[in-house]
């Protein structure tokens, strides 16, 4: 048994070693990524956000769909593929500059679904060693992966790696003229496609129905630490849910209104906005094409800046 | 509890600590602790089930008891305990497809019944510890086993939690002498065990994981997606449903090492067979042993002339298909495998001057028939049948790419390692302790970088399901 505990001493010393070294060296690298979703934008954000007068969040519906620059010279859009309310707050949690507007894009069915549990926010891992805030918001609803993230230095980029190699060798873009809007341009083919697709698909079918009577503990807590960000910071919120295809009931919508109306915090329901109805708005179901992008942004902007 | 969670990553360092803090004279108390652990780990899923584990590992333990003391009823104490087995597997795993397929066969005529299936939780592992426990009961019919009088090691070998939920399925015959003696601590048994969970882990949560990311969307919708995507999906399954698999097996006979125990091989790289029959001499071979001994060889086996052989290789097939789960495609999917081993004993599938070709072609066989094991249902095993063979090859599907780089990098890490135990002829059992102190201390580490960097959010194992 003395010789196993010898090679296992020796095997966790070697790995707590490695894992030190590789880990620092991705950082090394990761700090110097500006353009890619997984690292580079959350990068180009830190270096814009105390800087800008308008941020946007949410997810790819939002990155997709406004054109922030039409909202505001000094703004920049974050929203990124695949996040939902919990990485939005974390990001906003870190937010120092005063009296800036914020746009929270979120769907309905995120507010009133049971399924959340606010793991995008673990995408911010890599993030938690240099930003305390964004740490305080991750260990609130995970503290055994903040635990785990400073136990081993690599945990925090799993599976981030390829992502950050690529745009350290290749940047995808050049981030000094990127404001964090990704525009979507179908292509004549995908638009026939896609409206042959609507012609045979019945839209109804894809009604947002099943919602719970109560709003998802976990977003409500995300909610209430945006709202409190923006009071602190003396910034203007404003909730969004963007035009889509899968429409909401009339019943979740309602609720939505009625649940933000309670918190004190305006929002805006595009869901069913008449300006992109057409096909040629859209890429598929949920997300705008450019076009489409440019008439809801235009919406967007009367509203904010009537109010 | 699975394997690949923390709650188990805390759970077994307890278990291991306590188990050895043991005085070894004492493995009677070790016994208990394994039993307790077990129930706590399969409890973890949920207690209620613990009742079914506990009713089979009763009745068994008294049924052998009878069937090894009784002369005149012996036949009967068997047929109790098959039935008690069989019947838990019919209620828990096939009641609602049985009753769907009554109704389904009537309405092929005309006829009209309205459906009274309920809702039933499949509970975890029940295919795997009822084929123990029956095989128990076999044995000692057969003469082949005396039976256990101590409840304890007979509990302990049913629910022993390293290969409680899916496999091995471990014959009473290795394992209770096993739990019946005193463990010592062996150095050789430390060093293939720590590998061998590493390389399962590495092959669970790096490849097969970040496959099932990339292909579930494919299978989920075959419809919307081109002949390429499909083909992309079709060969990716084979791998992630091998990686998943074995990937859960080196775990748990890695974990039984560490605990001082030896399970029998569950894989020994199927794809590099060159004919189905190799290829099912490969594959879950703790299954096809038990088929073979239990079904196959009662059927008759070979003895009766070759007609009755290929009928007795497709009745063991097809059975071992619905073994797999309660749905037509697995019956398809056994069935097909039937055909091809009867087929095979009279014709060689790939012709000999191909030789060259035979591990592609069987592993590109294989992967087809895989189709009706992972699509949803028949309508979509046909689309992508179809698909393949009339649809066009445009660009596939390759979602993210981050996603697609990572599966790559880790698939090809994966078959590597496994080209280079097929070359060495060493198997995965035994491979730590080939390996000098620094190579050893090298490549796990290696290998557990990889998978903290590389690894995919926590899933189920495929085989949970069976």
């Amino acid at each position: 048994m003395k010789k196993s505990l010898n090679i296992f001493i020796i095997f966790s010393l070697v790995f707590l070693i490695t894992d030190r070294l590789v880990g620092s060296g991705i950082e090394l690298i990761e700090k110097k990524v500006y353009t890619g979703q997984s690292v580079g934008k959350v990068n180009q954000f830190i270096s814009v956000k105390d800087s800008v007068d308008l941020i946007v969040f949410g997810s790819s519906r939002a990155s997709h769909h406004v054109d922030a620059k039409v909202l505001n010279d000094k703004s920049y859009n974050m929203g990124v593929d695949g996040t939902r309310i919990g990485y939005c707050a974390a990001l906003i949690s870190s937010l120092k500059k005063k009296k800036q507007i914020i746009l929270v894009h979120i769907d309905p069915i995120t507010l009133f679904g049971g399924d959340y549990a606010g793991n995008d926010v673990l995408s911010l891992l890599s993030l938690s060693s240099r930003n305390e805030d964004v740490k305080n918001i991750i260990k609130e609803i995970y503290p055994g992966e903040i635990f785990l993230s400073e136990a081993f230095k690599c945990y925090s980029y799993n599976g981030k790696l390829f992502g950050i190699l690529k745009n350290y060798f290749k940047p995808s873009y050049n981030y000094l003229e990127y404001d964090g809007f990704d525009p979507l341009y179908p292509t004549n083919g995908q638009k026939e496609i896609f409206r042959k697709i609507i012609l045979n698909t019945d839209l109804a079918l894809f009604k947002n129905n099943s919602a719970s009577d109560y709003p998802n503990a976990i977003t409500d807590k995300f909610i209430s630490i945006i709202k409190k960000k923006c009071e602190d910071n003396n910034s203007k919120l404003i909730f969004f849910t963007s035009p889509t295809m899968k429409k909401n009931s009339d019943e979740l919508s309602l609720k939505t209104k009625v649940y933000f109306d309670s918190r004190d915090i305006e929002y805006f329901d595009f869901s069913n906005l008449q300006e992109v109805k057409e096909y040629d708005n859209w890429k598929d179901f949920t997300h705008l094409s450019y076009q489409g992008a440019q008439a809801f942004t235009k919406a967007l902007s009367k509203r904010i800046y009537n109010n | 509890m699975i394997f690949n969670s923390l709650a188990f990553l805390i759970f077994f360092p307890i278990v291991f600590l306590l188990y050895w803090l043991i005085p070894k004279e004492k493995y009677k108390i070790q016994n208990i602790l394994l039993l307790v652990a077990s129930y706590v780990f399969y409890g973890w899923w949920d207690w209620r089930f613990l009742s079914l584990i506990a009713f089979s590992t009763i009745i068994d333990y008294i049924l052998g008891l009878k069937i090894s003391t009784s002369v005149s009823r012996k036949r009967t104490f068997l047929v109790l305990s098959l039935v008690s087995n069989l019947g838990l597997l019919a209620i828990f795993k096939y009641f609602n497809f049985f009753i769907d397929s009554w109704i389904a066969f009537w309405q092929l005529f005309g006829y009209q019944m309205s459906p009274s299936t309920i809702n039933i939780i499949l509970p975890v592992g029940i295919s795997f510890y009822t084929f123990q426990t029956m095989s128990y009961s076999i044995d000692i019919y057969r003469g082949d086993l005396k039976p256990t009088k101590n409840f304890i090691n007979f509990a302990t070998f049913v629910s022993l939690f390293p290969q409680l939920v899916a496999g091995p399925i471990e014959r009473a015959s290795n394992l209770i002498p096993q739990i019946a003696k005193r463990r010592v601590w062996d150095h050789k048994r430390f060093m293939d065990g720590a590998f061998q969970i590493l390389v399962g882990f590495f092959r669970k949560v790096v490849v097969a994981d970040a496959i099932g990311t990339v292909i579930d969307g494919i299978y989920n919708a075959p419809d919307i997606h081109n002949a390429s995507s499909i083909v992309m999906a079709v060969v990716l399954y084979s791998f992630q449903i091998y990686f998943d698999f074995s990937g859960y097996s080196d775990i748990a006979i890695g974990t039984a090492k560490l605990l001082g125990f030896d399970f029998k091989r569950n894989f020994n790289l199927p794809y590099f067979s060159v004919s189905i029959t190799e290829f099912w001499r490969r594959w879950h071979i703790s299954l096809s042993g038990w088929l073979r001994d239990y079904l196959y060889i009662p059927l008759g086996g070979n003895r009766r002339g070759i007609k009755m052989q290929y009928r007795n290789l497709f009745i063991t097939m097809l059975l071992g298909g619905l073994w797999h789960g309660s749905s037509w495609n697995f019956v398809i999917w056994g069935g097909i495998h039937g055909v091809l081993l009867g087929l095979e004993k009279r014709f060689d599938l790939v012709p000999k001057n191909y030789n060259f070709f035979k591990n592609i072609l069987i592993f590109l066989i294989v992967s087809l028939i895989w189709i009706f094991f992972r699509a949803l249902n028949f309508n979509d095993s046909s689309i992508i049948f179809i698909k393949l063979f009339t649809g066009e090859y445009l660009m596939p599907y390759i979602g993210d790419l981050n996603s697609l780089t990572k599966l790559l990098y880790g698939l090809i890490l994966a078959l590597m390692f496994d080209i280079v135990l097929f070359r060495r002829n060493i198997p995965l059992e035994n491979f730590g302790s080939t390996l000098s102190k620094t190579n050893f201390i090298i490549i796990s580490n290696f290998i557990l970088i990889n998978i903290v960097l590389f690894f995919s959010s926590s899933n189920n194992f495929i085989y949970f399901q069976f």
